[in-house]
């Protein structure tokens, strides 16, 4: 055991030392966690008395949502752990057994200050569960709920690790959303009761009905998942140092001229973050929507087409948080200027996004007509062009590190990614006042409004070269520091 | 002419002068081997000498135009191995040359050719799909090596080229860089290998704490009497190690 604990306080001690190093709020995500975390808790103290007002009144649907939120906190805990707090394949030339790894692994959640955030918010939940029926069967039942949720989360980030996984993954997901969509709403809501079938067995645990089966039911529940939770750890400790080879080199590759070359290195690593995933299940669900409804709505199309590029936003927010300080040594060594490098990043951001938005203007073009199709692909690339805009100038300014396979860290201080994302909104704001106007013919307008921001886009890109070809250093250092 | 040239070349890090007034004059076709004990600057010259570190003062001047100057005409001409590799994660080998090739302005085509050419003779190619963050140090200095190849460049800058290499790709790599040094190629190396050194370069210099201390030919060398490892040791103190009596 003293191992163990030696193991974990060096790693508590190294994560502390890198996070003190950064010397700056803005540096990773802690500013904004910061700002976040005071403006939830207050709401989430305020909803914690409703929930236990209404909970003592029998009302169980506010406190099962905020149960849900908590499940959830700690299913994504994982997920928002850097994989250098305690980077498990270091340690496998050591006499540890697989329990110890599992060990260390499950100690290693509660080293960010992330963590601390949710268990003092799951800590809180105890309140109102103080005034339900049976408050003390509530409290197991959701401590055993939160065991459940982390160690879930802990399978799923082992997984996500593992290629083969991931894509099976990835296919179950749309696979359940796509059936939530197309099955008819009683059999939609059946199937959203399969997910919160643990939630509802704490709140029936809560108000004092059936307890030793729901208790009962929890811990084998727990005790499945402590057995999935071991075994991914073994597969993944297993799959990550074999040696994985491609049968072929990826087409993008074929991309040419030095902007093509290395775009194509770009894609591969913005792929491996998890948030554009979530970019293709809104392209997914738009298509849904586009297939299935009768009389389809061009505004709804659109509105598909702008929130596609929202969880797509670290990619042009961040555009080097993937890059290792080495990768930023390569770039010096190319004949490559900072502006041909900047414009890869972009063009691996466009071409992402396209994959996710294109077909969601071919159906609209299908349904919709040429003029909504058209429109549609103005708002695209406007959209594109003002992400790319703000992103370049924040790429550069707030680098933090991002790792693959999990979701990025939000960047910068709350002010600079508020005015990120209304100005990456504006061309939607326009596209508004596009359809209300009458007066104009609306093809032209919607010219007229792409081409300030292709202008914006244009200076900010040269800009932002020169800008990394001086601040390259600072950006390798920002990236070494998380 | 002079194909690597240095006036006053510093460089400071805060109150640690890590490089001070080094002045090198290297000729075209020139195999240079620059030594030195760990820490005594030798990657920070090469990282000045090929643009990745700004000098505090001096000049850098690589076939006739100054690095500061005009930094990518310079980087079309050099090709280089860092000292850490410098290479992207996730990417394969064979990736890593295809990004490389039209980066250096080469077609697809021929970006392809060189790799396959180049990857056989560094006995990469059965490994070309490989990630490099899953490849072996050596397989990684290949890769690396290789792409400071693929453009052909004037002047090549190897930083540690023969550590972590097996017997086999080292030969090749030696056979590689005469043949480059025959057609005109500079190349300018560093090495802890002092044999390896006195046997492949023409000339050579020992840096010490960020100053020169010797630079000659091997011949020169040779013809003293003395061979390099002596002429190391006469200018690098060598510290005592202390007893560890509770080994073995």
């Amino acid at each position: 055991m003293d191992r163990i604990t030696g193991i974990i306080r060096y790693q508590w001690r190294a994560y502390w030392r890198r996070f003190a190093r950064a010397r700056s709020l803005t540096a990773g995500n802690q500013g904004i966690t910061l700002i976040i975390t005071a403006v939830l808790f207050f709401k989430y103290l305020g909803l914690l008395g409703s929930a236990a007002a209404a909970l003592s009144s029998g009302d169980t649907k506010l406190f099962q949502a905020l149960l849900t939120a908590i499940s959830l906190a700690w299913v994504f805990l994982p997920f928002s752990t850097p994989p250098s707090v305690i980077q498990l394949h270091g340690l496998l030339h050591m006499p540890l057994a697989l329990k110890a790894f599992f060990t260390i692994r499950i100690a290693s959640l509660v080293i960010t200050p992330y963590s601390w955030i949710v268990m003092v918010a799951s800590l809180a939940i105890g309140y109102p569960l103080a005034h339900a029926v049976s408050p003390w069967a509530g409290m197991a039942a959701a401590l055993l709920l939160v065991t459940m949720s982390c160690l879930i989360g802990v399978t799923l980030a082992h997984l996500v690790s593992i290629a083969m996984w991931r894509r099976l993954l990835i296919a179950l997901l749309l696979v359940s959303v796509s059936a939530a969509f197309l099955l008819s709403t009683e059999n939609a809501r059946l199937l959203l009761r399969v997910f919160r079938f643990p939630v509802d067995l704490v709140t029936t645990a809560a108000m004092g009905r059936n307890l030793v089966f729901v208790i009962s039911l929890l811990l084998l529940m727990n005790l499945v998942v402590v057995g999935l939770a071991l075994w991914s750890l073994r597969v993944y400790l297993q799959t990550t140092p074999g040696r994985r080879s491609r049968r072929r080199t990826s087409i993008l590759f074929h991309l040419p001229t030095a902007v093509g070359s290395l775009a194509a290195k770009d894609v591969r690593y913005f792929r491996t973050l998890l948030d554009p995933y979530l970019g293709l299940l809104v392209s997914a669900l738009g298509c849904l929507y586009l297939v299935t409804s009768d009389s389809p709505s061009a505004a709804i199309a659109w509105l598909f087409t702008i929130i596609v590029f929202l969880p797509n936003s670290p990619l042009a927010f961040n555009s080097f948080g993937l890059d290792s300080p080495a990768a930023l040594e390569r770039y010096a060594l190319m004949p490559a200027s900072g502006e041909t490098i900047v414009r890869a990043k972009n063009l691996a951001f466009v071409i992402l996004c396209t994959l996710q938005v294109a077909p969601i203007i071919l159906l609209t073009y299908g349904r919709l007509g040429l003029s909504a199709g058209t429109l549609g692909l103005v708002l695209a690339t406007a959209t594109a062009a003002a992400y790319l805009t703000w992103g370049n100038w924040m790429s550069l300014s707030l680098p933090s590190k991002m790792y693959a396979y999990r979701f990025a860290p939000t960047t910068g201080t709350l002010p600079e990614l508020m005015a990120g994302v209304f100005f990456g909104s504006l061309p939607g704001i326009l596209a508004v006042l596009v359809l209300r106007s009458d007066g104009l013919p609306t093809m032209w307008l919607a010219a007229l409004a792409l081409i300030p921001f292709l202008l914006f886009y244009v200076v900010v890109s040269v800009r932002s070269g020169r800008r990394f070809d001086r601040q390259r250093e600072r950006i390798a250092l920002s990236l070494k520091l998380r | 002419m002079f194909e690597i040239q240095t006036h006053n070349l510093t460089k400071q890090f805060g109150d640690l002068i890590a490089v001070q007034d080094l002045e090198l004059q290297i000729p075209k076709g020139t195999l240079f081997g620059f030594l030195g004990p760990n820490g005594s600057g030798k990657s920070t010259t090469v990282k000045m000498l090929t643009g990745i570190l700004q000098p505090t003062r001096g000049e850098v001047i690589i076939g006739g135009q100054s690095i500061g100057s005009s930094p990518l005409e310079v980087k079309r001409k050099i090709g280089v191995l860092p000292e850490d590799l410098a290479l992207f994660d996730s990417l394969t080998i064979m990736e890593h040359l295809l990004m490389a090739g039209p980066v250096y302005g080469l077609t697809r085509k021929e970006t392809e050719r060189r790799a396959e050419q180049l990857l056989g003779n560094l006995d990469l190619w059965s490994s070309r799909h490989t990630f490099v963050d899953e490849a072996s140090t050596g397989m990684k200095k290949k890769c690396a090596l290789a792409m400071a190849l693929i453009h052909n460049p004037e002047v090549l800058f190897l930083d540690e080229p023969f550590e972590g290499i097996d017997p086999v790709s080292s030969r090749n790599i030696k056979d590689l860089l005469l043949l480059m040094v025959g057609k005109g190629t500079t190349v300018f190396l560093t090495s802890h290998i002092l044999e390896v050194v006195e046997r492949l370069v023409q000339s050579f210099a020992i840096l010490v704490n960020g100053q020169i201390v010797c630079s000659q030919t091997v011949e020169e060398t040779l013809r003293s009497g003395d061979t390099l490892e002596d002429l190391f040791f006469k200018h690098v103190v060598r510290g005592k190690i202390e007893e560890l009596e509770w080994i073995g």
